[in-house]
């Protein structure tokens, strides 16, 4: 019985069901899809670095000092004393740079995320590249690309390519085209291959190696050997085997993966937050509906377990349901973002999607608990009905007194936690869990406080669109809204997570727009900027070129390096040129001068570091550099502004101590009597040749800067969109129950006189209404996130509260009512008047 | 087409036919009725269940479409009109009293009654207004919602909703079948009243010869047809006439 009943329920009301299902199915989708793109992605690293794919079994390099990435250079005698070694067949030294090849268009193939590597190219069993057309670069001005750039680059066998290294753009022809490893694939990092010789010279290397691969003699384990080499080798230097090598990369990019999977766990986790809110929503709604229904079951002797079992496993037909449906969602969802990275030139491998069962286990589970538990209290409130509900209509629940206190708490709770997870000192899993439970306490306190003044708002709203003539329809529309305020309240808080969500992350975006923005705009004089356009800077031959420009005086390039602090922390540290910095940038130096950083072993600090560590001009800094070691640095200036970084060095002494020297910007003023334009035109000629490098105007870079900011939060707006129109979704479903519940009343407006055109009219401000109460609480509560969020970041040193944004967003939320109120209103206008007045 | 004139008339049906379903499941429920109803009369409908009381309401209040024939409100023929428009006329013209109250709940007394008002734009005249809701005692109770009033007075309110208007024709549908016998007569009072001295024509659907005696004139329907009709009634020839229509 309770089967049929459980069914029959579900099934009389197919809209209902798909709306319901529709958060869970989005949110066990994102979970699922998180999950079978991660592992899509760490199995076409896995199978990049793979040792398969490196002919090698050992290798030789610097130990990582300061970071995985930056080693210091293996000198050529090293490769005698390894080749020298008993049990090693072959020993070649790889010479490795930064390698940016250019398109016949003049844009930059690659360098956007996946690096761009230049090689020399290796004879012998070492090598990793297997040739698929023409043969080794054997000519100084020759190279050998890997296939994919060799097609992206147009570039064919006996043609010429652009390639820039450390010593600038040259013209290189194409002896060969080679693919990598067993898969093929580069992860979409580039591959140039030039000459020992040229590779040396290019990427200046002074005759020293990145690493040293080597081949094993048959009978010699691989473990075995790198023992053995690790004893002939100078400190500082290690021996690995290529598996272990293999593995460390893998998981420096899983790191990146993680952090991706994260941030769609956690769009995950809020369509599924807004998603249970729906869910309860819609079965405590039909349960009322169903109140005489389930009175007369319980009046002939169904039991309130019975009555708690039916309600039960109707949700577990729908968490079944929408599951499995998102579980497939979810599969095609990464097979979306997949192509879609591929489309914005991410350059993931070709790979089949990787669906594990833990993807298909984790998704189901999800969403089946959700499902359950938000059921769980409407269903427990169902089994509680007397049977004289059968009999008497029940009356609307009053809320009890102290619900509002124990709503009040859990909301104030809600906010400390979050408070204290934002802004305390912690490690990262109680500072996750605080933070998440903190949001989630505060939207549950704030989605049930709501209804106590959801009525004065709805009157309030109704009243500011009293302009509108103050006609029955808004009327209507409004009374319905304050008629239960406990459902409107419920209605209104899908939307409010969504617009909290939304609003919090715009006054963050604006912070960080205020405080690059602004306080460039303050600090920065440059009449012209050129700025890196790939994380991996630029080639630092194009100082020469902009130096060379007539139009500019004042050029001063800053190009950094990264290294360890005593504390362990790695940090990076920027140069400039302190006869020239004051004419270009003003950090707001307030004790001792640049100018003193031209003495060796010196070093500047930005003030909160000072503060930090305790330093006072004239104190001494250690610092740890991969290429260089530790040594005791004086702090010779304290400076303010942190935009461009919190350390700086004399340019020299930051490529001294650098194993390959990158650039990050050139900055410049135009010359006497040069306009800011023509200074930025003749710069952007004079950079022509290095795609890696852009040159701005003073205002141009700022918009830059701005879009940047823009560009890295647009994601973010782009699923919390998401999470908004399941909220759209939510009161679709809940408007479209209200509508059925009031088929009489609806009927009888009808009957009397009002028009549908009145009914839709009604239909729709009520809509209008109850998402304007969510979107005001929602915009309350987000301007608190947001606030709290700006402060957990010291570097944002600016706040800025968009309003017109906040604006817009009230806007948006009027119109996501009439949107939501389409369908409803339309089959409200629909009724038959007749059927809706015989309706019991 | 009809040349028939309306003159004088509240509402009109003429070869009123309405058929539901198809083939073997078709149902006459009218079947070729013609018939006037004058200005300022109280009119009752009985027959039998099915016999097609209702149907006729519905159709001549424009709630529903005759399959064949026309009907007029006034001078207004229904038959024709765009859906907006009988709503229009339905708002302007007809009043309703339903056999179940019918309020909106979350508008007290004064505001329901008010309420076709309200959705016409039209001001009220609060001296009718007064009078109306003095006359059906429930004045001290305009400020109520509708749950927190009694069956009676709820179909008090709901009868002076329909009068406050001052449509040209009221449709009642049984107005008291959920009613005591005290709050029937109370309200079958409320309606002769509103006949006699305001005179309001009414069109009452009953299958309670008590409820019917009151009326001006009483017409049975059988099978969708008028087979009779009676003035100046009385409960037991009604009684009488109904028994022999079983």
């Amino acid at each position: 019985m309770i089967v049929t009943q459980a069914t029959r329920n579900l099934l009389s009301n197919k809209l209902r069901l798909f709306l319901t299902s529709l958060a869970i199915v989005l949110g066990v989708g994102f979970v699922t899809g998180a999950f079978v793109l991660g592992d899509t992605i760490n199995k076409s690293f896995d199978d990049v670095f793979s040792a398969d794919n490196s002919a090698s079994a050992v290798q030789v390099r610097g130990k990582a000092v300061v970071s995985e990435q930056d080693r210091k250079a293996v000198p050529a005698d090293v490769l005698d004393k390894v080749k020298a070694v008993d049990g090693v067949a072959d020993a070649t030294g790889t010479i490795m740079g930064q390698a940016q090849v250019v398109g016949p268009d003049g844009k930059a193939i690659g360098g956007q995320g996946p690096p761009t590597f230049g090689f020399n190219w290796v004879e012998g069993p070492t090598n990793p590249m297997h040739l698929v057309a023409g043969e080794a670069p054997r000519a100084d001005d020759e190279v050998v690309l890997d296939k994919a750039t060799a097609e992206k680059a147009k570039a064919t066998v006996g043609g010429s390519v652009t390639v820039v290294t450390d010593v600038g753009p040259a013209k290189y022809r194409v002896s060969g085209i080679a693919t990598f490893g067993q898969s093929g694939q580069t992860a979409g990092a580039t591959l140039t291959f030039f000459t020992p010789a040229t590779a040396n010279r290019v990427f200046t290397s002074s005759g020293k190696f990145a690493s040293i691969e080597v081949t094993t003699k048959a009978g010699v384990s691989d473990q075995a050997l790198a023992e053995r080499i690790g004893k002939v080798l100078p400190a500082g230097y290690e021996a690995v085997t290529t598996a272990q090598s293999a593995k460390e990369a893998v998981e420096g990019f899983q790191v990146f993966v993680d952090i991706f999977r994260n941030i769609l766990l956690g769009f995950a986790g809020i369509s599924l937050f807004v998603g249970a809110f729906i869910i309860f929503n819609a079965f405590q709604i039909t349960i009322a509906q169903r109140g005489r229904q389930i009175g007369l079951l319980r009046a002939q002797g169904a039991t309130s377990g019975q009555i708690l079992g039916s309600v039960m496993l109707e949700a577990a037909l729908v968490a079944v349901i929408a599951s499995v449906v998102g579980v497939l969602f979810g599969i095609f969802v990464a097979w979306g973002l997949h192509a879609l990275f591929n489309a914005i030139g991410a350059g993931l491998p070709e790979q089949s999607l990787v669906i594990s069962p833990r993807s298909i286990i984790i998704g189901l589970a999800v969403g089946i608990v959700i499902t359950l538990l938000s059921a769980l209290g409407p269903a427990f409130r169902s089994s509680r009905v007397p049977p004289m509900a059968a009999l008497h209509p029940m009356p609307d629940t009053r809320s009890r007194p102290w619900a509002a206190v124990v709503s009040g708490i859990v909301l104030v709770l809600g906010a400390v936690m979050f408070v204290w997870g934002t802004l305390g000192d912690m490690a990262t899993a109680p500072r996750v869990v605080l933070m998440a439970g903190g949001g989630m306490l505060l939207f549950f306190g704030a989605a049930a406080l709501t209804q106590y003044i959801a009525r004065p708002l709805a009157y309030a709203i109704g009243g500011a669109f009293a302009w509108r003539g103050g006609r029955m329809p808004l009327r209507l529309g409004r009374r319905n809204a304050m008629r239960n305020p406990h459902r409107t309240a419920q209605t209104a808080s899908a939307l409010t997570i969504g617009v909290a969500l939304v609003a919090a992350v715009s006054i963050f975006a604006a912070s960080l727009q205020e405080t690059f923005v602004g306080t460039l705009e303050k600090r920065l004089n440059a009449d012209v900027i050129a700025f890196a356009q790939s994380p991996d800077g630029f080639s630092v031959a194009a100082e020469k070129s902009a130096e060379g420009v007539p139009q500019v005086t004042d050029v001063m390039v800053s190009r950094f390096v990264q290294f360890k602090r005593a504390d362990g922390d790695t940090a990076s540290v920027s140069g400039l040129d302190p006869a020239k910095v004051g004419a270009v940038y003003d950090a707001g130096v307030e004790d001792g001068t640049f100018a003193e950083l031209t003495q060796p072993n010196t070093v500047a600090v930005s003030r909160d570091v000072a503060d930090d560590l305790k330093l006072k001009v004239g104190d001494s800094l250690p610092m740890t550099f991969a290429q260089t070691g530790t040594a005791p640095r004086k702090v010779v200036a304290i400076f303010k502004d942190t935009t461009f970084g919190r350390y700086y060095m004399d340019n020299a002494q930051v490529t001294a101590n650098s194993t390959r020297a990158r650039d990050q910007a050139i900055l410049a003023n135009a010359a006497p009597g040069v306009s800011a334009d023509q200074a930025q035109k003749a710069m952007e000629t004079a950079l022509k040749g290095y795609p890696s490098v852009k040159a701005y105007s003073k205002s141009g870079y700022l918009d830059f800067i701005g879009t940047q900011v823009n560009q890295t939060l647009l994601m973010f707006y782009m699923l919390l969109a998401m999470a908004v129109v399941i909220a759209v979704f939510g009161i679709i479903l809940t408007l479209a129950l209200s509508v059925f519940e009031r088929t009489r009343e609806i009927g009888m407006l009808r009957a009397v006189g009002l028009s549908r055109r009145g009914t839709r009219g009604m239909i729709r401000w009520e809509a209008v209404i109850v998402s304007l109460i969510g979107a005001v609480v929602g915009l309350v509560l987000g301007t608190f996130l947001g606030v709290i969020a700006v402060k957990a970041f010291p570097d944002l040193t600016a706040m800025r509260i968009p309003w017109l944004q906040m604006l817009a967003f009230i806007v948006f939320a009027a119109l996501a009512g009439v949107l939501a109120a389409i369908l409803p209103a339309r089959r409200a206008a629909k009724l038959n008047v007749l059927e809706a007045i015989a309706t019991e | 087409m009809s040349t028939a004139t309306t003159n004088g008339l509240a509402a009109r049906i003429e070869g009123g036919r309405r058929v539901y379903g198809q083939g073997d499941n078709e149902v006459r429920a009218l079947d070729g009725i013609t018939r006037d109803f004058p200005l300022g009369r109280f009119t009752a409908v009985m027959g039998p269940s099915g016999s097609g009381k209702s149907t006729l309401m519905q159709c001549m209040a424009g709630l529903d479409r005759l399959t064949e024939g026309e009907t007029w409100i006034g001078d207004m023929q229904l038959t024709g009109m765009s859906e907006s428009s009988v709503t229009r006329v339905r708002r302007d013209n007809v009043g309703f009293i339903f056999q179940a109250f019918n309020l909106v709940p979350t508008l007290n007394a004064r505001e329901n009654i008010l309420l076709p008002l309200d959705i016409a734009g039209r001001k009220v005249d609060q001296e009718w207004f007064d009078k109306v809701v003095t006359d059906l005692r429930i004045a001290d109770r305009l400020d109520h919602r509708p749950s927190e009033l009694s069956g009676g007075q709820q179909q008090r309110v709901a009868a002076a909703r329909a009068i406050a208007s001052r449509p040209k024709i009221i449709f009642a549908d049984e107005p008291t079948g959920q009613l005591d016998s005290r709050s029937s007569a109370e309200m079958l009072d409320v309606m002769r009243g509103a006949v006699d001295q305001f005179g309001q024509t009414i069109i009452m659907v009953t299958h309670d010869p008590g409820a019917a005696r009151h009326a001006d004139q009483v017409i049975f329907l059988n099978d969708g047809k008028v087979v009779d009709e009676m003035d100046d009634p009385t409960a037991d020839a009604i009684f009488d006439r109904m028994k022999a229509m079983d």
